[in-house]
């Protein structure tokens, strides 16, 4: 853990969904170079407390501090621009561009994506063009990906679009990174690489917000871990502290999809 | 004022082809969740094969019904040839549009082979116009108007008190469900196609015995009048569509005594954008089958 | 002879930088416009009444009649085309699903049909306009020696354009494209707003469409509403969808053989007594062309060739990782 300011800051906030509050007055930091887990039970609100992070969603209350900024009510773009990265609970790519496409239009700021410039002024933006290409090939190739390059993304497995997504999202060059269920679906050994490399991407000085229901997977990747219930932060702290919380318990147990062997290791000792 | 009322009387002639066609098209889109570009070709084909029965002698009654019936054949075919490979492949919606497309190019230019690109004419005559009040009549109008009536009125009697309506019903509103439930799906889509193919060829009838000629490009000049209509109604609500049918050919006869007359299409066309880009839920608020 | 195939070829190449605009719009971006022959009209029309001088036939009448270069006439006939374009962009393209789009678009096409038909003081109406100066001017030449300088120029614009659509397919730009039109949400979610990049190509595509008008006006010497009505548009996306959307080949693929081709085949095929026959035999022949290529094989003829790009522009990638190398197509 650091002893620098948090990334982001969150302050009450709140999103309902048509009357329904998804989240409802959640507070908490997020630390930089730390791996913090969010879990809780189905409809606790991490999805959508993830969505309200990345702009796409604009909360009807409290406010979201990033580096000291509000950015409640910015949309994913100017988000984005300021160095927020994310995955998504179910990959997106793009299905019918070669892999190594898809990770390089994740990059900011690049020149060559001006009209103009791009017809007529090639010279402007080709060495930036050559060195996003050998960052983007360096990136899958650090993810396992690297004879994927010139794949269609959508030819690609499951775990292997969870890998690709984090190469895109890394291809931002975020401070703030959030990964919506990194390992679901996904093959053990794609999930112990995708947990060192978690924690290779947080050593860079990289924030971390990683929702995750493999309590496995969690204890090796995240440094301490959020509770939230019913839109709320129930506790924080270490994971085998939290997970014999008392109301951590009853709020998993208690929820309409318990998961059994969750209640189990939750309530072990 | 008497002529606004006379504007007014056309309009709902105008109104009850329209309705025809437009609850043809909302049936359609509320079963299978697409616009098919050639229904306004639908249109002209059933108005052809009608003319042509009706020059062999048959009964002019007649000669619709088995416009309605073949235009009704069409349809089916087209859905087994053309739509249900592609929605059974779930396509994206643009390339149902585009096959609709090519559809149109198909029956349009085949009906040109066949009778020839000259304009012909219904030898019918039924009778002088007459008044009703302020109202200006023909026999026609009124038959026009009684058709469409009578035809709607037995839809709605089939879709609220037959079986076949409820499993209708039933698919349009989630088609996954209405399997699960054990309706099958395809024969009612097959059906489906069936009537609408039936309604549209007696409106196509209707409209050229208005306008007065019928030659291969009426349908598809009529067709996006319908989608006015379609859309102000609301898109797969047939109930929608006859109000929104109304409303279009009230409007398009009551805005024809203001402008001139010959800018009447482009107002036509001008109120089916508007409606598209500020209220494509249509007129009637409530729950719609637009996603 | 040597007249036939001049011709073919002009009008070839005019139709194939109509095809490569469309591909901007279509293949590049994903946008469907199924009115995208109104900006070929409305450079035709620039372009032909800011290059003839006033009106002195009786009865005709048009707007402007500057008597500028033809050249001047052109490019401004391609930009009235952009800065209509950019009206419909702002009022429809972002916020209307495909089919609603479609409607409005061929509406909008409609609309323009009517006004011009019915507004003589615009464009003269349905009778059109005549005599449009060629760019020869008062050289006296033949009709095949016209139809030879035509093609010259109209060659050069196509590559011209078939240049710019290169470069923009293998740019960030065109990149960044490819990504709005795969999957909005990604390309968003890592800071691309979607409106200036399709507004952008939007602009160009129809810049190109404007320009195809003009040349071909300057071509025929004369315009009018039948030209231009909204089955035209259909033609065009047909020939893209199966020459091949995506990319410029497939393009010029479809305007050549689909367009060009069939309508010269079925216009001087000897064995179709009646002319209207053939092109509707035309049409038939491209609507079933159409649904099967849908339905067989839908990226069209010539597919998007991204992959071959990469290969050629991946050399320094296999280099590093020489096992890649067996994994390059």
């Amino acid at each position: 853990m650091t002893s620098e300011e948090p990334i982001v800051d969150i302050r009450d906030l709140a999103f309902h969904y048509g009357g329904v509050w998804a989240v409802n007055g959640a507070s908490f930091t997020i630390d930089r170079g730390a791996v913090t887990g969010l879990i809780g039970p189905n409809g606790a609100g991490k999805s959508t407390l993830i969505e309200l992070l990345s702009g796409t969603l604009t909360p009807h209350r409290g406010s979201i501090l990033y580096q000291g900024v509000d950015t409640a009510g910015f949309g994913p773009p100017r988000v984005a621009q300021m160095g927020i990265a994310r995955t998504f609970q179910t990959a997106r790519v793009l299905p019918r561009l070669p892999v190594i496409e898809n990770v390089m239009v994740a990059a900011g700021n690049q020149v060559g994506e001006s009209p103009l410039k791009a017809i007529f002024w090639r010279s402007s933006w080709r060495k930036q063009e050559a060195a996003l290409r050998e960052e983007a090939t360096e990136l899958l190739d650090w993810l396992g990906l690297r004879d994927h390059l010139l794949a269609p993304a959508g030819t690609l497995s499951g775990g292997q679009r969870r890998l690709m997504e984090i190469a895109r999202a890394l291809m931002a060059h975020p401070k703030l990174l959030l990964l919506d269920e990194p390992t679901a679906g996904v093959f053990p050994e794609t999930s112990r690489l995708i947990a060192t490399r978690v924690r290779e991407i947080a050593k860079q000085g990289v924030g971390i917000l990683l929702i995750a229901h493999n309590m496995g997977f969690l204890s090796t990747v995240a440094d301490d871990v959020v509770v939230m219930a019913e839109g709320r932060v129930l506790t924080r702290g270490p994971l085998e502290v939290v997970r014999t919380h008392q109301e951590v318990i009853a709020a998993y147990l208690g929820a309409s999809n318990a998961r059994p062997e969750l209640g189990e290791q939750v309530g072990s000792a | 004022m008497a002529r606004l009322i006379e504007a007014v009387g056309f309009g709902l002639v105008t109104a009850s082809i329209l309705a025809l066609a437009a609850v043809a098209v909302s049936l359609q889109v509320s079963v299978t969740n697409f616009i098919n570009f050639a229904y306004g070709d639908f249109l002209t084909f059933g108005a052809y094969i009608a003319w042509t029965t009706a020059q062999h002698g048959v009964n002019i009654f007649l000669a619709v019904l088995l416009g309605g019936v073949a235009t009704g054949l069409l349809g089916i075919a087209a859905n087994v040839f053309i739509f249900r490979p592609f929605m059974r492949r779930r396509v994206r919606t643009v390339t149902l549009l585009i096959a609709g497309v090519g559809l149109s190019f198909i029956v349009q230019n085949g009906i040109t082979l066949i009778w020839s690109t000259e304009p012909v004419r219904f030898n019918v005559t039924l009778g002088n116009s007459f008044n009703i009040g302020p109202l200006v009549f023909t026999p026609g109008d009124l038959l026009m108007i009684g058709a469409a009536v009578g035809l709607l009125a037995l839809l709605h009697v089939m879709l609220s008190y037959t079986r076949f309506g409820k499993s209708l019903r039933a698919t349009s509103n989630n088609i996954d469900l209405a399997q699960a439930c054990g309706i099958d799906s395809d024969r009612v889509i097959t059906i489906t196609w069936f009537l609408a193919g039936l309604l549209t060829a007696v409106a196509g009838v209707g409209l050229v015995l208005q306008e007065g000629t019928l030659d291969p490009t009426t349908g598809f000049v009529e067709l996006f009048i319908i989608f006015g209509a379609v859309i102000l109604g609301g898109i797969g609500k047939p109930y929608g569509a006859m109000l929104g049918a109304l409303v279009v050919g009230v409007l398009t006869e009551v805005s024809g005594m203001y402008v001139n007359s010959a800018y009447k299409t482009s107002i036509a066309f001008a109120v089916v954008i508007i409606l598209l880009l500020f209220r494509p839920q249509g007129l009637f608020a409530g729950s719609s089958k637009t996603s | 002879m040597l007249f036939f195939f001049t011709d073919l070829l002009v009008l070839g190449c005019i139709n194939a930088i109509m095809v490569v605009g469309l591909n901007l719009h279509y293949g590049y971006a994903g946008l469907l416009n199924f009115a995208f022959y109104m900006y070929v009209a409305i450079g035709a029309y620039i372009a032909a009444v800011t290059t003839m001088g006033s009106p002195t036939f009786p009865g005709v009448t048009y707007i402007f009649g500057w008597t500028l270069p033809w050249w001047v006439g052109l490019i401004l006939g391609g930009l009235v085309a952009a800065a209509v374009s950019v009206v419909i962009f702002a009022f429809t393209v972002r916020r209307l699903r495909s089919d609603y789009l479609a409607i409005v678009t061929v509406s909008a096409a409609f609309i323009m049909l009517n006004v011009v038909n019915s507004f003589t003081p615009l464009f003269d109406g349905g009778t059109g306009l005549f005599n449009v100066p060629p760019i020869t001017g008062n050289l006296s030449i033949s009709s095949e020696g016209y139809s030879l300088v035509m093609l010259a120029v109209t060659a050069v614009i196509l590559a011209l354009f078939v240049w710019v659509s290169q470069r923009i397919f293998r740019s960030p730009f065109g990149r960044l494209l490819r990504g709005i039109r795969e999957d909005e949400a990604v390309t968003t979610a890592f800071g691309h707003a979607s409106w200036r990049p399709q507004l952008w190509i939007f602009v160009i595509g129809s810049f190109m469409a404007g320009i195809a008008g003009g040349l071909f006006v300057l071509y025929i010497s004369a315009w009018n509403p039948g030209a231009f009505l909204p089955i035209e548009s259909f033609f065009l996306l047909s020939s893209l969808i199966i020459g091949g959307s995506g990319n410029y080949w497939g393009a010029m693929l479809g305007a050549f053989v689909v367009i060009e081709g069939l309508a010269e085949l079925s216009r001087y095929s000897p064995t179709f007594g009646n002319p209207a026959d053939a092109g509707a035999i035309r049409a038939i022949v491209i609507g079933v062309a159409l649904i099967l290529v849908l339905r067989y094989r839908p990226e069209g003829l010539i597919p998007e060739r991204w992959l071959r790009w990469y290969r050629v522009g991946a050399g320094n990638v296999v280099r590093r990782f020489p096992a890649l190398r067996r994994n390059v197509p």
